[in-house]
């Protein structure tokens, strides 16, 4: 009975965890790893020297 | 009742609560229009999200430039605190929207503009992604009113979502001011870049013959769906920065918005300046770094000088 029961009680963790893990899923962005601007990164001074571009048609 | 069984109610209930809660998380986005077309426009990008680490400060940099105005539906959506997500509204119509990236249990610092580009079967473009060097990151989900989305990287590593709409695209329409006018890929490799759109959107290579750029960006290159350009790829110009999707806001005085950049929290990238082909531009980054290009529209010039 009580190895019964501590095979419930685990089975319940177990299942706990893997529905959280269900919940991650949800979130569109959640694994998004990194930005290609490195978050405040040294990006700027260029002055307007630099051709970017824009729309044309 | 023993100590034991009191525990095991206890954690029985708690097991309950959990999967309450994860049945609970129900993400139910708006549609990207509040007049959705019916019709699918592949390839179009139809909305920005902006992931940023400080929305208090986005709201306040991109309220006070361009007049945005933000509407918060994380509980509505049944988002909750993990996950709230905030609408942008521009002269009443939806443009945009912003996810607080701390409530996304990353640690590290995603903040970016992220296009969602319009395609027909989301489930077969994200098939196309992986078959042609791409990188899946979150597979077709459904987010009911919105539509079907899958997040990606291209493969140069820049970050987008796809996108299939339950009810349908906005339909094209000339850009206000201070709304979005233009998107552009800027990766390390445009060749590369314009195989890889054509296969999982559907788009089409279109060269630019334009005076004034020849020199300045040879190989700059049109996605186009039919005779419709839909967005631009070009070289990186900016050393360091890894391939990335830039969204360009209509203005008529980027000079004017720049002067205003750094009081409220941003940076500017490239100083307002003329374009060889006529108008303005500039590149700033908003208070969490996230970059976005400013541009006036029409441009100064005779359409006759462009050659699609």
């Amino acid at each position: 009975m009580k190895t019964l029961s501590k095979l419930v009680q685990i089975s319940a963790i177990l299942a706990t965890c893997l529905l959280m893990g269900g919940c991650d899923d949800v979130r569109v962005y959640g694994s998004v790893g990194y930005s290609s601007y490195g978050g405040y990164g040294g990006y700027g001074g260029y002055g307007s020297s630099v051709r970017i571009g824009g729309r044309i048609y | 009742m023993s100590f034991t069984a009191k525990w095991r109610i206890a954690f029985i209930y708690v097991v309950l609560l959990s999967i309450a809660a994860c049945a609970s998380v129900n993400i139910n986005l708006p549609s990207v229009t509040d007049t959705p077309t019916g019709e699918r426009l592949p390839g179009k990008i139809i909305w920005r999200d902006l992931l940023t680490n400080d929305p208090a400060a986005s709201q306040k940099f991109y309220g006070e430039l361009f007049g945005w105005e933000f509407e918060s539906v994380g509980t509505a959506s049944n988002l909750e605190s993990d996950s709230s997500y905030t609408l942008i509204r521009h002269n009443g119509q939806l443009i945009g929207g912003m996810i607080d990236t701390l409530a996304l249990n990353g640690r590290r610092d995603i903040s970016q503009w992220v296009v969602l580009m319009s395609v027909e079967d989301v489930d077969a473009s994200a098939e196309a992604v992986t078959a042609n060097g791409g990188t899946i990151i979150t597979p077709p989900t459904d987010l009911q009113s919105r539509g079907r989305l899958a997040v990606i990287r291209d493969a140069e590593g820049a970050l987008l979502g796809l996108l299939e709409t339950r009810d349908g695209d906005p339909r094209d329409s000339e850009p206000d001011v201070d709304g979005f006018l233009w998107d552009e890929l800027w990766t390390s490799d445009v060749g590369s870049a314009d195989a890889f759109y054509t296969k999982v959107a559907g788009l089409t290579k279109g060269t630019v013959d334009v005076d004034g750029m020849q020199d300045t960006a040879p190989t700059y290159s049109l996605l186009k769906a039919g005779d419709t350009p839909r967005a631009g790829i070009m070289p990186n110009p900016l050393e360091g920065l890894d391939p990335v999707w830039v969204s360009y806001i209509r203005v008529e005085d980027p000079a004017a918005i720049t002067s205003r950049v750094a009081e409220l929290g941003g940076r500017v990238i490239v100083e307002a300046g003329p374009r060889p082909v006529g108008g303005e531009v500039a590149f700033v980054a908003g208070p969490s770094g996230a970059g976005i290009a400013l541009q006036t529209w029409p441009l100064e010039q005779n359409n006759q000088d462009l050659n699609p």
